[in-house]
């Protein structure tokens, strides 16, 4: 009997404990817990050969009605995009003192309309020299990420992974400009057309949470690092893989604590996935194709929201980061 | 939203043979309805009511004869002023439609006609009832259960039953043949994968109509292009593969030219390619010259259903690569015609100037003609772009067809339609017979009034010297063979067009 009051107070001080430590540094999934799984679940691709996907042109020939309409312009199809001669980043680059010698070589932009990178291609399949330039489109004006002129060793081992698709891990090579379907959706079958259950990301298909996290944290949980090549993006990443074999997250309350309220939305919701088991994954909120949070507006509200929602202000009054770089790769 | 044009048809309560919209082709993105065109759908709906109940007929029935057709232009010309050569007479009696249009007059190859491969195509190709008519199960076609075979089935009423077309080019969707399985065994025909229209499937299809017509009724393209076979480790075509294939789609699967679209790319080589270039794509000519076959068909225009290599679909290619091999055919698809004209861009200006004619990317074709005239092997063929300006703005049509018959001559543009995605190409064929160019912008432009003679010409002679196929000998034969006694008995069984456009509107319109 003593023994089990023993135990029983020993149980309860450590729950007391624990509550309190959960109470002063966040929800009780916190870093300190080891996740059981998350890291050796499912399969992953590296070492293997890039395996063949249909392009997306091909996709769009069928879906064309909601799609196609949308993906030109959508930022996710815009990771690298050919420039029309009018853009504002080419201008500024061709007024620029240091960079009149090399806006006549640029063949893609790369980044957003606030914050682009110039390329040209290599003779090496699927490689790009990055240009030290780039467009601040807030400040309007050039400035640097790296000495002036191109650079051919950025690009593929730093930027490649997240603005262009199928990244061989030898070459270090891109087989499509920017992100084709495959990036998400994996490899389908034509016949996916008659059975669309197997088609990750279809109305048709149950979504493993984990999944979900996996397909968009391979881009989206930046400071990650694969584990075969160190560089800042997944190694062969195709999706249904478990991301998490090969890419090493540091999600710890310190380490998200330092990010801005994008990254810290991210990483707080892939951990939970990831190491609580929650189910609100990224596409519970957000509609890729449709370019709309809409959905997010029907959760219920608690102090998650406050990550973006600051009390007191107009739920619309959301002040996101502008003309975020890519803190793996350039500077802040 | 967008919903198949027959849809929304349907919907609506409207039954028009000629498409009362711009009906897109998948290739670029439907506008809404104009006020113009709801005028023309409008007065079309008014006009069948009345000559319907004036004859006694069922409007349905009406609609989907010729004097529904002719009641239709006859709306466009009240709305849009007279455009159309089109007689009151025509849409009373049939018979003063067969006097002015005598049945026979034009002999039609469409050089631009798709069907699609795809099971559960949205637009709800398996939905069509006509494949459990009698005429169809009398044509010896195994009707299979699922829908590709539907869309099949229904290319072969909608171009060959419902229309006058006499011969049709299967036209290429592009797409890589997959040749080889995991373990790396070759694979043919139907194992191969890859694609939505393969090579493999258009020639079988192809050899499927020829076989129940017991004549030369259809002819295949292939869609080996120079970057869907890629030495990634040299950056370069894989020539060895890409000959090989090539060999393939020439010597076993006998197409009849090659369809090419630069702004994709299925061989993930990183990019789209270039007519023009030496390195990539005069290799592949030359492979193809060595074969005999030197007809090169490519995509121009129309580009925004690519992701991001939309730019590769510039006419701007086609210049150097036409000089360059003077023994090739060059068919220059849509005309080059960057947008339709009811597409966003064009309201914002700059895609058409009146004042001189220009139409965005078209008029760069014309140019490099009119830079030089000894250019001779360059076609610019009208599919879509045709059907897309004369529903919508007649004078632009004007500009198109006036300028392509001035700078490249009656004798080289080349008839298409881009159907099935209009439906039935009847209305276009219709509306090409009827189709003239003002005084005012002949004597303005100095475009040439559109004769009889031209007309032939484009409909069918024109691809027909590039073809090979001997027009009088069809002329004669065609009227015996199993196909036209089908669409004889088809007729006479009371088979009607569905009026049914399988392109693509917006919802709301």
């Amino acid at each position: 009997m003593r023994t089990r009051v023993w135990f029983f107070g020993i149980g309860a001080a450590g729950l007391l404990v624990a509550i309190a430590f959960a109470a002063s540094h966040g929800p009780v999934w916190a870093s300190e817990d080891k996740p059981a799984d998350y890291q050796t679940w499912g399969e992953d691709h590296v070492g293997q050969e890039l395996p063949e996907y249909t392009t997306g042109t091909e996709c769009l020939f069928c879906h064309r009605d909601y799609v196609a309409p949308r993906w030109k312009s959508n930022p996710h199809n815009r990771t690298m995009r050919f420039p029309e001669p009018d853009d504002p980043a080419l201008k500024a680059l061709a007024d620029s003192t240091d960079g009149k010698a090399i806006v006549g070589e640029v063949q893609i932009l790369l980044g957003s309309k606030d914050h682009v990178r110039y390329l040209k291609r290599l003779e090496a399949y699927g490689e790009a020299a990055m240009s030290g330039q780039l467009w601040n489109g807030t400040e309007k004006q050039i400035r640097h990420a790296q000495p002036p002129g191109w650079h051919q060793d950025t690009f593929g081992p730093q930027c490649a992974g997240c603005h262009a698709t199928a990244i061989d891990t030898e070459t270090i090579s891109f087989g499509s400009p920017s992100l084709d379907c495959y990036v998400c959706h994996g490899i389908l079958e034509l016949e996916h057309a008659n059975d669309n259950t197997q088609t990750l990301f279809s109305p048709e298909h149950a979504d493993d949470p984990r999944v979900v996290i996996s397909v968009c944290g391979q881009c989206h949980l930046r400071g990650g690092k694969s584990r075969a090549t160190g560089r800042p993006y997944p190694t062969l990443f195709v999706p249904g893989d478990n991301l998490f074999r090969d890419f090493d997250v540091d999600w710890s309350d310190d380490t998200i604590a330092r990010m801005d309220m994008i990254d810290k939305h991210i990483f707080e919701n892939a951990r939970a996935v990831m190491v609580a088991g929650s189910k609100t994954t990224c596409t519970s909120c957000h509609s890729v194709h449709g370019e709309s949070t809409k959905k997010h507006q029907e959760l219920e509200q608690d102090q998650s929201c406050e990550t973006c929602h600051r009390p007191g202000k107009e739920m619309t009054d959301v002040d996101l980061p502008k003309n975020r770089s890519s803190r793996t790769c350039e500077y802040p | 939203m967008w919903i198949p044009k027959w849809k929304r048809d349907e919907l609506k309560g409207v039954s028009s043979p000629m498409p009362t919209q711009v009906v897109s082709n998948e290739e670029f993105i439907p506008r809404p309805q104009s006020k113009k065109q709801a005028q023309v759908e409008k007065v079309i709906g008014e006009m069948a009511e009345e000559k319907s109940k004036k004859l006694g007929i069922d409007r349905r029935v009406f609609m989907a004869s010729s004097m529904g057709l002719a009641t239709c232009f006859l709306a466009a010309n009240k709305v849009y002023g007279n455009y159309w050569d089109v007689d009151e007479a025509e849409t009373l009696e049939k018979a003063a439609y067969e006097e002015k249009w005598p049945k026979g007059e034009y002999f039609i190859i469409d050089v631009q006609t798709h069907f699609a491969d795809l099971p559960n195509l949205p637009g709800g190709m398996a939905m069509l009832p006509f494949r459990n008519m009698e005429w169809v199960r009398n044509m010896g076609i195994k009707l299979e259960n699922n829908s590709d075979s539907y869309s099949f089935q229904n290319f072969v009423k909608e171009i060959f039953m419902d229309s006058e077309t006499s011969m049709c080019v299967i036209s290429g969707v592009p797409g890589r043949e997959i040749d080889k399985d995991s373990k790396g065994n070759k694979l043919e025909g139907e194992k191969r994968k890859g694609g939505i229209l393969p090579s493999w499937l258009m020639a079988k299809s192809r050899d499927q109509i020829n076989n129940m017509a017991g004549s030369k009724r259809a002819l295949s393209q292939g869609n080996c292009a120079p970057n869907h076979y890629w030495d990634k480790k040299n950056n370069k075509p894989d020539f060895t593969q890409l000959f090989e294939q090539m060999d393939r789609e020439v010597k076993q699967y006998g197409i009849g030219s090659w369809k090419w679209y630069c702004h994709f790319d299925p061989g993930r080589s990183g990019s789209g390619f270039r007519l023009d270039d030496e390195k990539m794509t005069y290799p592949a000519l030359e492979h193809s010259r060595k074969l005999g076959l030197k007809i090169v068909s490519c995509h121009k225009g129309y580009s925004a259903q690519s992701r991001t290599l939309g730019h590769f679909a510039h006419p701007g290619d086609v210049e150097k690569a036409a000089l360059d091999n003077p023994d090739f055919t060059w068919i220059v698809y849509h005309s080059a015609l960057k947008h339709g004209p009811s597409e966003p861009e064009f309201e914002k200006g700059g895609i058409f100037d009146p004042t001189t004619g220009d139409l965005a990317w078209h008029s760069d074709l014309m140019k490099m003609k009119e830079r030089n005239p000894q250019m001779n092997n360059v076609y610019p063929e009208i599919g879509s772009a045709f059907g897309t300006l004369a529903i919508v703005h007649p004078e632009m049509c004007m500009h198109f067809l006036g300028r392509n018959i001035k700078m490249y001559g009656a004798d080289h543009v080349i008839w298409g339609t881009d159907c099935l995605w209009w439906g039935s190409p009847q209305w276009v064929i219709d509306a090409f017979k009827r189709f003239q160019i003002s005084d005012e912008l002949c004597e303005k432009f100095g475009y040439s009034k559109l004769t009889k003679d031209d007309k032939a010409k484009i409909f069918g002679l024109n691809a027909a010297k590039i073809y090979g196929v001997d027009a009088q000998e069809k002329r004669t034969n065609l009227p015996k063979d199993a196909l036209e006694k089908a669409k004889l008995a088809y007729q006479a069984g009371g088979g009607l067009p569905d009026n049914a456009a399988f392109g693509w509107v917006r919802a709301d319109s």
